[in-house]
């Protein structure tokens, strides 16, 4: 099973972002996807999630060969793709246990009936959610795995959360989720040592034979605890260099500018 | 035969035959023709009146609604109530002290815990309570909260009102469990106008919970109400609304609540029935200490309007006031919130706060909020808030990517929306009631 990004061209409000992408990731790898401000990182993981604001102009992305543009953005949940944000939204007034029933049943119930024809219009009425107390088991011991405080449970999304807390809770609902590909976007900004290191513990756990990881960081540091196999550069939208972890040490020493240079296109 | 007629039409004959049918002492009955007399030459309000800028009466025609509904005998088994009440009776995970049921302005049914009634409270219809405690009711019914000559829907409802609930709790009694009313209308084109009037003695505690609805959402008829809470020195109410009447209902409320020294009133009502619904919702604070927080829900959908007019009017010092509305309208509904903070010369160190917001969720939905500050005290904290917007698309994406439908995703929005002033609603029985009530129709 593997996602794969074919020649991938997307635009925001008419300016060319990515421009010719391509990526391949089995499941079981962990991949870094490196580069400086602006080189359409975040553009790529709002693009592959299905972001309206992102326009995809030419490319495909193709999960386990299914094309995943013409998907909407919860089925391409219910696909097995997740999206770690940089910065996750508040929800006030929905709990944190509230919401993460409502989206478990909704991803397990489309991933229960994908073996049939296409799924129909999902609702959460109660009689189709995960039975409370099965639920609250496998949310508290997600919880505590990851050192998220379980008075957490009764919070608002996100409402009041440190920077921290955010990060921590969207690696919660990764694991609660179990998708296929997850996609961590700068997973580590804004995160203390320790903070950074609970929640790269987590994500290690999870990755292995079943997990997919893209992780989009502009720094090296985060990959000091998450080990990729393969390191990628994005620079002005497109793909300029990969290769194994060493290359995030080398990117680390010499910083990005040898790499402008290197790819700069010739002024007109 | 000439009595049926008569009781059916708007008329003077109607108010005599009324007050006669109940045998009303003597000064009711002068009240009910004072109020007839006053209710002919008082003008209906217009849209000159800011208060009325944005509700257009000119389709009510209260010559189509019976004045008088007929008078039905209380059933002597609950099992009698009718079938349609079942599911407004239900207070999930909620014990309560009494419950006290309306029909088209008829006690029907009434339960009352025999150890309130020990310590002096009393809850019972208001035709009874005139009958044995006329003094109190006199003393208070359209006198200072909500008095007759307001204006011509208050004076219309002095002279024809029917039914109501008459709720007084004694000096220092502390009532731990919510009582609970329901009033309804069954009959098409009826004229329902109920009266609730509270009274918490000194240090008294009590809460208080009404229910308003309709035998079925297509039911046609107008609703004319007034209630009246006084809380006396340091009371403490705590009074829940649910105002769920037909679709096709035209209805009109006025109400207030007069707060003596160092009294707290908690007030939240949700307003989610009605075709067009003109609510004024008053609290008054008379006296230092008082602290008063009001809070409103509303939820209008199809061609829905729900205008709601507030005062926090602090004539005296070292009182304090909040107020939070919040409001969901969808398709070609629209709401009003117009909330008139008023501190006068006397309200120094008062505190005043008043905070509403509107989501819609259709292109055509709206929402207008005014928040009218009248400030005559140098010396005063005052805020205001506003905000009227659409679903946040960043919150829907993120929603979305964890799986729920766009649907979903909205519904779950909404009800984070009203969560945080539903649980102003602090009965859990009326708690699930709106969120039932909300959730069969996002």
């Amino acid at each position: 099973m593997d996602l794969s990004i074919r020649n991938l061209q997307v635009s925001v409000d008419d300016k060319p972002i990515l421009r010719g992408l391509n990526l391949e990731i089995k499941q079981g790898e962990i991949h870094a996807l490196m580069g400086p401000n602006g080189s359409g990182k975040s553009t790529l993981a709002y693009a592959l999630m299905g972001s309206e604001k992102y326009h995809v102009d030419a490319g495909e992305i193709l999960l386990d060969g299914e094309n995943l543009l013409d998907l909407a953005v919860d089925e391409r949940a219910h696909r097995g793709l997740f999206l770690a944000f940089q910065y996750p939204t508040t929800i006030p007034g929905v709990t944190l246990a509230d919401f993460l029933r409502r989206s478990a049943s909704a991803v397990r119930r489309a991933r229960n009936t994908a073996a049939g024809a296409e799924s129909q219009e999902t609702t959460t009425g109660q009689g189709m959610l995960v039975p409370m107390r099965e639920f609250r088991r496998e949310l508290l011991g997600k919880m505590k795995d990851l050192g998220v405080d379980q008075a957490f449970a009764r919070r608002y999304l996100n409402e009041g959360f440190s920077g921290g807390e955010k990060k921590r809770v969207e690696v919660l609902q990764l694991a609660m989720l179990q998708p296929k590909f997850a996609i961590l976007d700068e997973t580590d900004s804004g995160l203390d040592i320790d903070a950074l290191r609970t929640v790269a513990e987590g994500v290690n756990a999870l990755a292995g034979s079943e997990l997919g990881v893209l992780v989009i960081t502009h720094y090296q540091r985060l990959l000091n605890y998450i080990k990729p196999h393969f390191v990628h550069i994005l620079l002005d939208g497109q793909i300029v260099e990969s290769g194994g972890a060493d290359m995030a040490e080398k990117l680390e020493a010499s910083g990005y500018d040898w790499l402008r240079e290197k790819y700069a296109e010739p002024v007109a | 035969m000439a009595v049926v007629t008569n009781t059916s039409e708007l008329s003077a004959e109607a108010v005599e035959a009324l007050s006669a049918l109940k045998n009303e002492p003597a000064w009711l009955r002068d009240k009910r023709r004072a109020a007839w007399q006053l209710s002919r030459e008082l003008p209906m309000p217009t849209g000159t009146d800011e208060a009325w800028r944005r509700t257009d009466l000119r389709g009510l025609d209260l010559g189509q609604y019976a004045a008088v509904s007929p008078q039905v005998e209380a059933i002597s088994v609950r099992e009698e109530l009718p079938a349609y009440m079942a599911p407004h009776l239900a207070m999930p995970e909620t014990t309560v002290g009494g419950l006290l049921v309306h029909q088209d302005g008829n006690a029907l049914w009434q339960t009352f815990e025999a150890d309130l009634a020990g310590q002096g409270v009393i809850f019972c219809d208001l035709d009874t309570a005139v009958r044995q405690h006329a003094d109190l009711v006199a003393a208070h019914f359209m006198t200072e909260a909500v008095p007759v000559n307001t204006n011509a829907f208050t004076a219309l409802h002095g002279a024809l009102w029917q039914g109501g609930v008459f709720l007084y709790v004694p000096s220092g009694v502390q009532v731990q469990v919510p009582l609970q009313a329901l009033t309804t209308h069954a009959t098409a084109s009826g004229m329902v106008q109920p009266h609730l009037l509270l009274i918490a003695e000194a240090q008294s505690d009590v809460t208080f919970v009404d229910e308003q609805v309709s035998q079925s959402s297509d039911l046609a008829g107008f609703h004319n109400g007034v209630v009246e809470l006084y809380l006396k020195r340091g009371a403490r109410v705590t009074c829940l609304q649910i105002q769920n009447w037909s679709r096709r209902l035209w209805g009109i409320s006025h109400q207030r609540a007069v707060l003596d020294a160092d009294s707290q009133l908690h007030w939240a009502a949700a307003g989610l029935g009605s075709r067009l619904h003109w609510t004024a919702q008053d609290v008054w604070l008379r006296a230092p200490g008082g602290n008063s927080k009001l809070f409103g829900l509303t939820f209008a959908d199809g061609r829905q309007h729900l205008d709601y007019q507030t005062r926090q009017d602090h004539t005296a010092p070292h009182t304090e006031s909040d107020l939070l509305f919040k409001g969901v309208v969808l398709d070609r509904a629209r709401t009003v919130f117009r909330g008139v903070l008023h501190l006068r010369k006397e309200a120094q160190q008062t505190n005043a706060y008043q905070a509403t917001h509107s989501l819609l969720l259709s292109p055509r939905a709206r929402a207008d909020a005014l928040p009218i500050l009248e400030i005559e005290a140098d010396d005063v904290r005052c805020k205001h808030g506003s905000t009227t917007g659409r679903v946040d698309e960043e919150q829907i994406f993120y929603l979305m990517s964890r799986g729920l439908s766009r649907r979903d995703a909205q519904r779950l929005i909404v009800q984070g929306f009203f969560e945080t002033v539903i649980t102003e609603f602090p009965v859990e029985g009326v708690q699930e009631k709106i969120r039932l009530a909300i959730e069969d129709r996002i």
